[in-house]
């Protein structure tokens, strides 16, 4: 019997799952603070260390991280000399700096409002490098994004800013570089892939394009923010569909308060859930193959199969490897009772074992940072849905607009572009009836309205009588006059 | 027409202009001031456009002005055959109810027209207008739409030359005299419900009887309607009808001959448990059951007053809590609508904020910069814990996490007054047709200069008058990201060197300011 070389998990994981996704999913820590410090990292280099920030600012369990002395030393004559007014220059501080909470000794991603406060913080799990590979790659975005960095680093009239700039670490050396982008091969370079990541890096641009243009710095940043978090979401959402040989996947969106719409509830919980059935595929069509490439396409007998299945390396490590090749080996017999090809049943048995090892980390993943996204509700608690919440929306409407529209876009025109560019939906539509669970047309309906509601609310729309709705342009409505 | 005659199209509850005979829709008709200046555009050879949400009494308003016209040719385009042909000036083509012909049909029956020199009379839901606007040949209807959404944007464009523009959807009945005028055709004709009949006494005719005696129950019963205006409510003439009619009409008593069972078929307990759209939104709003008066509480659990039933609540008691309960809402109900003097009319003003929310809607439609100073004070004391109505500070926060509220909010700049700019709309139509109701239903706050708007509605108004909740509430999370995105457009420069900050941190209650030099690189605690 030839050997064949075992397969790691964890590292199979990393090469293929990861790399052709091009976002890690196996953490509930990104929040957007830290995509868009990724993002800007990436995009347009030069992060800093920001010690004096990091020293007077970060967290620790029970407080401030720092002593008062070591802020002193630190932020050299910067922060008042008194004690009193120190701790009360903190407190303030940390509002401005980290009213996120994601300063801490070692990792910081601060609320940017100033370029020297962009750091090396590896938080957002490669989403902010998805983001910007997006936007460099298939959104043409560098010179947009390159202006941004510059502006941000001229004086904007908000408290952040000032408050920034005091204390950025003007003589200090960058940080290291961050490392290289991923290898070639990822979702958005195939071509089933690429008219997805062309919207998602459009997207992208168009928010740079407002964070590069007039419009106030921090509201930018909060839609550039939004927008990359967002982009990583629809990837995850989208790309094993588009990869397998699909179509966009509906995602209905609840956008009504979390109790109502029970229908347009059900419907949205169950295309989260088939999102997640989607990945589960894809994954297991990799296995698939990769089985076949180490047996070279030919059927592998059962000895070799056995052979090269109880070398297997488990995701997590564990101190009973015998079990877990064990467990691999049983799980082979199962399957082989059911599938027809040995390299078939092989790959589910390593799915369902590498399904172990990850403990639904995929969907925890996607539900953490939807919620901090807005995309994903309720806040709290389980029955996980696509939601929009109100801090999504001005990503959402760039994410409608065309390069050529004016002031205002039929609400309807705006709503079927989310829908074809990104699966997006919210109302009664050809692909929400073709749904199961299908929500009813009546709830549907409502659906959409409390999206324009929430539009008209924040000024993001006009509501006519009759329900005639535009929705605004905000690269129109929020240059200055 | 009858009063039979009458009761039978109010038994029925069908009560559209379209689908009435002659006689009756003239008995059932209340003035309207629009009705003259319509008459006198056509007469000038203008045309009208009329639009507005269904049932908001256009077809009505048409009619009427179209009766007024005295002997000139009206020739009305119906949704098929052949159109009018032979037009010429002076001539009036009647375009009705647009949306339910085809949009060739209503396109070119209006060229037709204008070609001859006739004046088009158009009645049009603003959905179908969008529709027709968006068309080749559909000039008027695009002309029409651009006043319209320049209207309920706040700005003041005045009619084109040759076309005058109404939108009836910026209208509120309930601010005119047809809620009384329509109590006047409607309180005669009530009549006993069929289980009733003559063999006992209703709740139906005695309510109606008490009411038309009461010009002071009248008057709050208009006053309750009116409030739904602040909420943002805009009720149709139609609505408004089937509101009144239900009052009246909408209750059929059980065969159970117990008084108490009878009570909820009285007008003043139908106005606050009714099942009809209207009705269920003022008791949203204001109940008196709700509105706390000892001295008078204890006096109707007493039955020291005149209202059904004869039995005192506090006797009901012994028969068991719900009866006494039911009693006792129709006896403070009763007391709300028919007792003289104030405090009825206080207790409003104390348990809702619609009243003093109409007068800041008013105030804003005669001078729009009258309520600058009130509209800054609620940001400022909103989002910073100031009483400040003579700038707005703005306030900004940097957290971009969508799941949780952030508690720390600050000032790098102060606007003045001037520059905030507050428009309402439809205060063209509200100055030009003065006694026709129109009214704003929401402020449009936004900078001079800046086309990003915030529209403060009640529901808006009354969160910026209470505390900035912590928790997630989503009202208070819209709140905050619309003011966000406010303060992002407002007019201020970034400062070349110091500047002081104002930060308040909204879950400790605490005010820091700080003096921040960004070139210096100095950071320092003001007192």
């Amino acid at each position: 019997v030839t050997r064949i070389e075992p397969l790691e998990l964890r590292s199979w994981f990393d090469e293929h799952v990861h790399d052709a996704l091009g976002v890690g999913v196996l953490s509930t820590s990104p929040q957007p603070v830290h995509v868009v410090n990724g993002l800007l990292r990436h995009a347009v280099g030069d992060p800093r260390a920001a010690g004096a920030a990091v020293a007077a600012v970060a967290s620790a369990p029970g407080g401030l991280a720092y002593p008062p002395e070591h802020v002193r030393a630190r932020a050299d004559g910067t922060l008042p000399g008194d004690d009193a007014d120190l701790a009360a220059a903190r407190a303030a501080l940390r509002g401005l700096l980290a009213a996120d909470g994601a300063v801490f000794r070692r990792y910081a991603s601060f609320q940017i409002a100033h370029p020297a406060l962009i750091t090396n913080d590896p938080t957002d799990l490669s989403l902010g490098e998805l983001a910007a590979r997006l936007a460099l790659e298939h959104g043409r975005a560098r010179g947009a994004l390159t202006r941004f960095a510059a502006r941000l680093a001229d004086p904007q009239p908000n408290p952040h800013w000032a408050a920034q700039a005091a204390l950025a670490d003007v003589a200090a050396q960058p940080a290291p570089p961050p490392a290289a982008p991923a290898a070639d091969g990822w979702w958005a370079d195939t071509n089933e892939g690429r008219p997805l990541a062309r919207e998602l890096g459009g997207l992208l641009r168009r928010a740079a394009d407002l964070a590069a243009a007039d419009t106030d710095a921090l509201l930018a940043v909060h839609t550039l923010a939004q927008s990359a978090t967002w982009a990583g979401l629809i990837s995850y959402a989208q790309a094993p569909t588009l990869l397998g040989g699909g179509t966009l996947r509906p995602l209905l969106c609840q956008v009504a308060p979390p109790g109502a719409l029970p229908t347009v509830r059900a419907a949205s919980a169950q295309a989260l859930s088939d999102v997640h059935a989607a990945f589960r595929r894809w994954v297991t069509s990799m296995l698939v193959s990769e089985v076949e490439v180490r047996f070279a396409g030919r059927e592998p007998s059962r000895a070799a199969l056995r052979s090269f299945l109880s070398g297997t390396i488990a995701f997590r490590e564990t101190r009973d490897a015998r079990n877990v090749q064990e467990q691999v080996l049983a799980l082979y017999e199962q399957w082989r009772e059911t599938t027809q090809s040995t390299a078939q049943a092989a790959a589910f048995a390593l799915y369902d074992t590498l399904a172990a090892g990850l403990a639904n980390k995929p969907q925890k993943w996607f539900a953490a940072v939807g919620r901090h996204c807005g995309f994903v509700g309720p806040r709290r608690g389980g029955g996980a849905r696509l939601r929009v919440e109100q801090g999504l929306l001005p990503t959402l409407v760039l994410a409608g607009i065309s390069a050529n529209d004016g002031e205002t876009v039929p609400f309807a025109r705006w709503s079927r572009r989310l829908a074809d560019r990104f699966g997006v939906l919210v109302g009664p539509d050809a692909r929400t009836r073709a749904m199961h669970p299908r929500a009813s047309e009546d709830e549907l309906a409502a659906n959409a309205r409390a999206l324009t509601d929430a539009l008209a609310a924040l000024g993001l729309a006009r509501r006519y009588s009759d329900a005639v709705t535009d929705v605004l342009n905000p690269q129109v409505l929020w240059e200055r006059a | 027409v009858t009063d039979d005659a009458l009761r039978a199209v109010f038994e029925s509850g069908a009560v559209y202009a379209d689908r009435l005979d002659e006689p009756t829709r003239r008995a059932m008709a209340i003035d309207d001031p629009l009705t003259e200046p319509v008459a006198a555009a056509l007469a000038a050879g203008r045309s009208v456009l009329i639009t507005g949400n269904a049932g908001d009494g256009k077809s009505h308003l048409a009619q009427s002005a179209l009766a007024a016209l005295g002997d000139r040719r009206v020739a009305a385009v119906a949704r098929s055959g052949p159109l009018p042909r032979d037009l010429a000036a002076g001539d009036v083509a009647f375009v009705r109810d647009v949306s339910a012909m085809s949009d060739q049909r209503a396109l070119r029956s209006v060229a037709d027209a204008r070609g001859a020199g006739a004046a088009v009379l158009v009645t049009v839901n603003e959905g179908p207008l969008h529709a027709l606007a968006a068309k080749r040949r559909g000039e008027l209807y695009a002309q029409a739409l651009r006043v319209v959404h320049a209207r309920g944007a706040g700005d003041d464009p005045d009619d084109p030359d040759d076309l005058v523009v109404l939108s009836l959807a910026g209208r509120h009945l309930t601010h005119t005299r047809f809620v009384e005028e329509a109590l006047a055709r409607l309180l005669p004709t009530v009549r006993s419900c069929r289980t009733c009949a003559e063999r006992r006494p209703c709740p139906r005719p005695i309510g109606a009887e008490q009411l038309a005696a009461s010009p002071v129950a009248r008057r709050r019963l208009g006053d309750l309607l009116r409030n739904l205006t602040a909420t943002g409510r805009h009720i149709t003439a139609r609505e408004l009808w089937v509101c009144l009619i239900d009052l009246f009409f909408g209750w059929e008593c059980p065969g159970d001959p117990d008084e108490v069972a009878r009570l909820p078929g009285f007008f003043w307990m139908r106005l606050f448990t009714g099942a009809y759209g209207p009705a269920r939104e003022v008791a949203a709003d204001f109940d008196p059951l709700r509105a706390p008066t000892p001295m008078h509480d204890r006096r109707l659990w007493a039955g020291e007053g005149a209202a059904p039933p004869g039995t005192p609540p506090a006797s009901l008691a012994r028969r068991g809590p719900e009866d006494a309960a039911a009693a006792y809402a129709s006896a403070k109900r009763w007391w709300w609508f028919f007792e003289d003097g104030d405090e009825p009319d206080r207790l409003v003003s104390s348990a809702s904020d619609a009243l003093a929310f109409l007068d800041v809607l008013r105030a804003a439609q005669d001078d729009p910069d009258q309520v600058r100073g009130a509209v800054a004070e609620r940001l400022n004391r909103y989002r910073l814990g100031l009483r400040d109505d003579d700038r707005v500070h703005v306030s900004r926060h940097h957290s971009l996490a969508a799941h949780r509220r952030t508690t720390v909010l600050a000032a790098a700049a102060r606007v003045d007054l001037d520059a905030l700019r507050v428009r309402t709309p439809y205060r063209w139509e509200a100055r030009r047709y003065c006694d026709a109701g129109f009214l704003a239903d929401r402020l449009l706050v936004g900078w001079d200069g800046v086309a990003h708007t915030l529209p403060v509605t009640y529901a808006t108004w009354r969160i910026l008058g209470g505390r900035r909740a912590l928790s997630v509430q989503r009202e208070h999370e819209a709140v905050d990201f619309a003011l966000d995105l406010l303060m992002a457009q407002a007019p201020v420069a970034a400062a070349a060197d110091a500047v002081d900050i104002d930060v308040f941190d909204h879950r400790a209650r605490r005010h820091d300011h700080l003096r921040v030099n960004a070139v210096e690189q100095t950071i320092a605690m003001r007192p």
